[in-house]
């Protein structure tokens, strides 16, 4: 039911959530079943019904509360996998590489180490518009434009308030605080991807789109050589 | 002891109304909690409608997008502080001297001083519209900077945020009001574990008051000074200190509205079941485990504002273990109606309500405090459903299974079950419609806070569907209100009596509504069901008082 996942870590993600799905529906079938079943079944039928006067059981109160716990543990180590695939492709929000200060050179020298990448953007959030400046020196906004299968890099600082950038079908949600460097990574097939603000950011937030559209390489390239001329 | 009439002269209005203003009475603080909250629950439910009127469809502007901005920021501010909070506040200030076979709270003026602050503070919040229709607009959470004068220079953000300092020294006075009563003035024999389940919640939720509350009211204070005397707290440092601050309350401020409405489950459940409530200990256990889990759980609302990951999975953990001890009261009240005799009136309906809802909010708990999911449904519908499902289908759902089990005691007079079962059923129904499609508008990909938006994102139908959701509710609490308007205000209801449930707790041993003094004499406890005893007792002077015995 999420937003078809195109980037890897989206789809990473997807897969986590439908795990965590099915463990859900298992513990949701569980308790409602129960509840039902005992509503129904021990409903009073008679006014002067005088049911046994059962104060606990100490074995059933100890199952309940082990397998929850054991419940939880598999989801934890579930997710903690999840989290090493998505540090594997390089966009885990790992704010030792990917949120840092603004002029922070050593973590700005990790970046660009950390990671391989064909396309890096420099991004400005302000109330309420996303900026995109390329390397060529132009800049865009409201909807960013990169080339397809290509590794992008997005470099993006506030302006102002805290913004967040994200693009459900990208994954790779993340804060923009003022006086921080925040960095998200993705490699998407062609295509147009909506996404918009994710922290209220004040009177117009629902205006401040951040969608990306992602051109073949030639019409890319045609793209940007338009904005050059203008 | 139905009529024990005594001769006094009829107060006039106006004495009637200045006993009111002045009283130091915890039953009369207790009424005056719960209508005013009551009141501030329809205003911020407007404020609901209206937002949901403004996302039934894509582009829609029925109101101003700065107007939708301030109305989210007051429903949400409204419904916490001023509603649910307060709420269950006032059912302890009525209910917990009872239940403890007390004569009032230990200091019943600091008490009278908690509701009048409150009342202060709710005008003083909701006044940001009177004075130039700028109430606050930096939603409930007033993330700095967004919340400093530079973003958000109208004076309703000021008064918004010294009215939260109020409620706040309302609560923390509350709280220690609490504690000591019930420390203090428990009937002779009531040892810890014979304290109600009730009373047990509200000593916890008592403690997560104090030592949260401080939290928020120096944070808020430190902004109100940021905004006005140029101090440098928030403007120049880390960006997240005021949200660890803010965080620091408002996630134990969850369990402060959840713990007392399960309080309200354990006690009503075993009553329509005729069982005692199943593993007692437990219960009490596993309320105080949530309350000291409770202080290790915030962080997760900052999963991608950029906190160091190993902390991250710190806090990872704990969201997912304060699970447990919520998973073992929901198997215990299954546990309790199992087997037993399981009346299917309206507080209980309510109690149904309650474990069927929060168990889905529970769930979604879990799978959003794994971090990989929290980066993509974070600040998304899917969260506004969460808390909604936990918020709504828990401590409303609880209020109301509270005021159906107690108003009876309050006022001396039944609703009408019928009616009480339509709301239950009307607001079951427009619950889940409006807010399990937002779980569905969430993974799509629907930022909360939004004014609008676009046709193009096939957002229209789980909106318009929970548009009809919102309704659904609005007139459920419309026959709730005209269910009490004719059978407690017009007097239509059956006369309670003492004892209309077959309570198992000491408020049921006193008149319906009580005397001022609530006990003639102080009741002496001899089990945690004093009740049960108390009937026996009672049937056993009725039988021996015949001479045939033949009592059922």
């Amino acid at each position: 039911m999420l937003v078809p996942p195109v980037s890897q870590d989206a789809q990473v993600i997807n897969n986590l959530y439908l795990i965590l799905y099915v463990f859900s529906a298992i513990v949701f079938i569980l308790v409602e079943g129960l509840l039902i079943f005992s509503v129904v079944k021990f409903r009073r039928r008679a006014a002067n019904d005088a049911p046994v006067q059962v104060h606990g059981h100490a074995g059933l109160e100890t199952v309940w509360t082990i397998l929850p716990m054991v419940l939880v543990a598999v989801i934890f180590l579930f997710s903690v996998n999840s989290m090493g695939q998505l540090q594997a492709t390089g966009t885990f929000n790992d704010p030792l590489n990917h949120v840092h200060g603004v002029n922070d050179q050593v973590a700005i020298k990790r970046v660009s180490e950390a990671k391989k990448v064909d396309v890096v953007i420099n991004v400005t959030a302000r109330q309420w518009v996303w900026q995109f400046k390329y390397a060529d020196g132009f800049i865009v906004t409201q909807e960013l434009v990169v080339p397809e299968n290509k590794t992008v890099r997005l470099d993006i600082v506030s302006a102002d308030v805290i913004h967040a950038w994200w693009v459900p079908a990208l994954g790779g949600m993340i804060y923009v605080n003022p006086g921080e460097m925040s960095h998200v990574w993705f490699n998407a097939p062609a295509g147009m991807y909506y996404g918009q603000c994710n922290v209220f950011c004040g009177l117009a937030h629902s205006q401040m789109l951040s969608n990306v559209k992602v051109l073949p390489q030639a019409d890319y390239d045609a793209w940007v050589a338009q904005q050059k001329t203008k | 002891m139905a009529s024990v009439s005594i001769p006094v002269a009829k107060p006039g209005l106006l004495s009637e109304i200045a006993g009111w203003l002045t009283t130091v009475d915890h039953k009369k603080i207790g009424v005056m909690y719960l209508v005013s909250t009551f009141f501030f629950f329809l205003l911020s439910g407007i404020f609901a409608l209206i937002i949901r009127l403004q996302l039934m469809a894509p582009g829609m502007k029925i109101v101003d997008q700065n107007v939708y901005n301030e109305l989210f920021t007051m429903h949400g501010t409204g419904m916490i502080f001023l509603f649910i909070i307060p709420m269950l506040v006032g059912l302890g200030n009525y209910i917990i001297p009872l239940q403890i076979g007390a004569r009032d709270m230990a200091f019943p003026r600091i008490n009278a001083l908690s509701f009048w602050l409150l009342i202060f503070a709710g005008i003083v919040m909701e006044g940001g519209f009177l004075i130039g229709g700028t109430a606050s607009s930096a939603a409930w959470t007033a993330y700095v900077p967004l919340s400093t004068k530079q973003f958000s220079p109208q004076s309703g953000m000021d008064i918004w945020l010294f009215g939260v300092v109020l409620l706040g020294i309302s609560s923390t006075l509350g709280a220690v009001n609490f504690l000591v009563t019930i420390y203090t003035m428990r009937a002779p024999g009531m040892t810890m574990w014979r304290i109600p389940i009730f009373t047990w919640t509200m000593i916890v939720t008592a403690g997560m008051v104090l030592l949260a509350t401080p939290v928020l009211t120096a944070a808020l204070i430190m902004l109100i000074t940021d905004r006005n005397f140029s101090t440098q707290f928030f403007t120049t440092s880390n960006p997240r200190l005021w949200q660890h601050m803010f965080w620091f309350y408002s996630h134990p401020a969850v369990y402060i509205m959840v713990l007392p409405a399960m309080g309200i489950l354990s006690e009503v459940i075993p009553v329509f079941s005729r069982k005692p409530l199943f593993g007692f200990k437990v219960m009490v256990l596993s309320s105080i485990l949530i309350g000291v889990l409770g202080f290790t759980t915030w962080v997760h609302h900052m999963f991608v504002s950029g906190v160091d990951p190993l902390v991250e999975r710190f806090f990872m953990f704990t969201t997912m273990v304060i699970a447990v001890p919520t998973g073992v009261k929901m198997f215990s009240w299954i546990a309790t109606m199992w087997k037993g005799s399981v009346s299917l009136k309206t507080p209980l309906l309510m109690c149904i309500g309650f474990i069927s809802t929060f168990v889905i909010g529970g769930i979604t708990g879990v799978i959003q405090g794994a971090i990989p999911i929290d980066m993509q449904v974070h600040n998304t519908y899917w969260v506004v459903a969460h808390f909604h499902y936990v918020l709504f289908g828990g401590s409303v759902f609880g209020i109301f299974a509270g005021l159906y089990f107690y108003l009876p005691k309050i006022t001396g007079r039944m609703l009408d079950d019928k009616l009480g079962k339509w709301h239950f059923a009307l607001m079951f129904i427009g619950f889940n419609l409006t807010f399990f499609p937002m779980h569905i508008l969430g993974l799509e990909g629907m930022p909360r806070r939004i004014a609008t938006y676009a046709a193009d994102r096939g957002w229209d139908i789980p909106n318009l569907i929970a548009t009809i959701g919102a309704f659904t509710i609005a007139f459920s609490v419309l026959i709730f209100m005209i269910n009490f308007a004719i059978y407690i205000l017009g007097r239509k209801g059956e006369v309670a009596g003492n004892d209309p449930w077959e309570g198992a707790t000491l408020e049921w041993a006193t008149t319906s509504p009580p005397a001022v003094y609530n006990f003639a004499r102080t009741p002496v406890v001899e089990s945690d069901r004093p009740m049960i005893e108390l009937r026996a007792k009672a049937a056993g002077a009725k039988s021996d008082s015949k001479t045939s015995g033949g009592s059922h």
